[in-house]
């Protein structure tokens, strides 16, 4: 299992193929209003909430589905670490 | 006031009344102003004159309100990435929109005021080219500086600017043998024995290479260099979804730049020629505007894009 940091810090490495500098922002917002915890509190369990989430933003930033289905599968699969 | 000139769409709102303020004081002032010298100079009636004033005034407000909302949108964006590493480089985009609108606004104000006092000519074409010369070298060195920003925040970058160093250069060597030509070939440049002529400079030929060629191969060399390294940075940043939308920006920037130029070439044909080819001259403008109107929007749209990013 990942270290906690460690969790976040790969979550922004994968948004930023997508949202490039604005990544680290997108998953700050994510992690503390849809889960009202801080990026150093981010656990395993909150993968697939979190996943979840950064789905439904990339939906309204781009109409492009293989795009948004990936970005979500390869942070569900994080949880697989 | 303190809202006004910051962020929110208050501010935006409180923005647009005040440029609808500004275009209604110029239509005031443009149909009373005197007709008797447009009136000689191109045999046209009063009521033809107003008819050409008319076609003149509403182009105007539809650039000055493209143009204010690509201020809007991009002033909201800046204020919500102010603390991050591409908020200077925002900061500065902003500000070569402020002083593209000081130059659409500025120099046609600048200009009416011959029309009521025709003593007064000589210090208006100068005061309006001088005018104009400023805010355009203070909005494309501005947007050098904000390209310098964003490339200073990749962390690794395929130089495609050297791709562009040829373009560059030729485009300038082109452009500064054209103008020269131009400027050296009008016979009206310093003075007019044609009282239907205003001289374009009432300037001295040393004065005209000083103050006014050599100020535009630098505005056009920041305006070319800009330019390349917005599009060197908008193919480097990494983020499909990001890269759209400053793609939006970067193109946008791109076209009006060369339109700008071409415009400020155009100004110095149009200047000595016949009628007919000042006809010709003008309705190139109006496209020209029309196209930099366009793309006024289509930033503004990319603006709003990376604003969405934000807001999600």
């Amino acid at each position: 299992m990942l270290a906690t940091d460690l969790y976040y810090n790969r979550i922004i490495s994968i948004l930023e193929d997508y949202l490039g500098p604005a990544a680290g922002r997108f998953a700050n917002r994510q992690v503390m209003t849809y889960l009202k915890k801080t990026p150093d509190q981010l656990e395993r369990r909150d993968l697939q909430m979190l996943a979840i989430r950064i789905r439904s933003g990339l939906v309204v930033l781009t109409k492009d589905e293989q795009t948004v289905n990936e970005a979500y599968q390869r942070i569900l699969s994080l949880g697989d670490l | 006031m303190e809202y006004l000139f910051t962020k929110g769409k208050r501010g935006g709102f409180t923005l647009t009344l005040i440029v609808l303020g500004v275009w209604t004081l110029f239509v005031i002032v443009t149909f009373l102003s005197p007709t008797d010298q447009a009136s000689s100079r191109y045999g046209l009636t009063p009521t033809q004159i107003n008819f050409v004033r008319g076609t003149i005034v509403l182009p105007y407000l539809f650039i000055w309100l493209t143009l204010l909302t690509a201020i809007i949108r991009f002033r909201n964006y800046t204020t919500l990435v102010a603390n991050s590493l591409e908020g200077e480089g925002f900061k500065r985009m902003t500000r070569v929109l402020w002083l593209l609108l000081g130059v659409l606004i500025l120099p046609p104000f600048i200009n009416l005021i011959s029309t009521y006092a025709p003593q007064l000519r000589k210090f208006v074409v100068i005061t309006s080219q001088y005018t104009s010369i400023v805010l355009y070298f203070l909005a494309f060195w501005q947007l050098y500086v904000a390209s310098g920003h964003f490339l200073n925040t990749l962390h690794t970058r395929i130089n495609y600017a050297k791709k562009w160093k040829p373009i560059v250069v030729s485009g300038m060597i082109v452009l500064t043998t054209f103008y020269v030509r131009l400027l050296f070939l009008n016979p009206y440049r310093t003075t007019s024995a044609d009282p239907r002529i205003l001289p374009t400079y009432f300037l001295p030929d040393w004065l005209i290479v000083l103050t006014i060629l050599l100020p535009y191969i630098a505005i056009w060399l920041y305006g070319f260099l800009g330019v390349a390294n917005i599009l060197d940075y908008s193919k480097n940043v990494s983020g499909n979804i990001y890269r759209k939308a400053f793609n939006r920006i970067a193109v946008g920037f791109g076209i009006i730049t060369l339109l700008l130029i071409t415009l400020q070439l155009l100004s110095q044909v149009g200047a000595f020629q016949g009628r007919a080819t000042i006809t010709v001259v003008l309705i190139l403008v109006y496209i020209i505007l029309l196209i930099i109107a366009f793309q006024y929007l289509f930033i503004a749209k990319g603006a709003k894009l990376l604003t969405d990013i934000e807001k999600v």
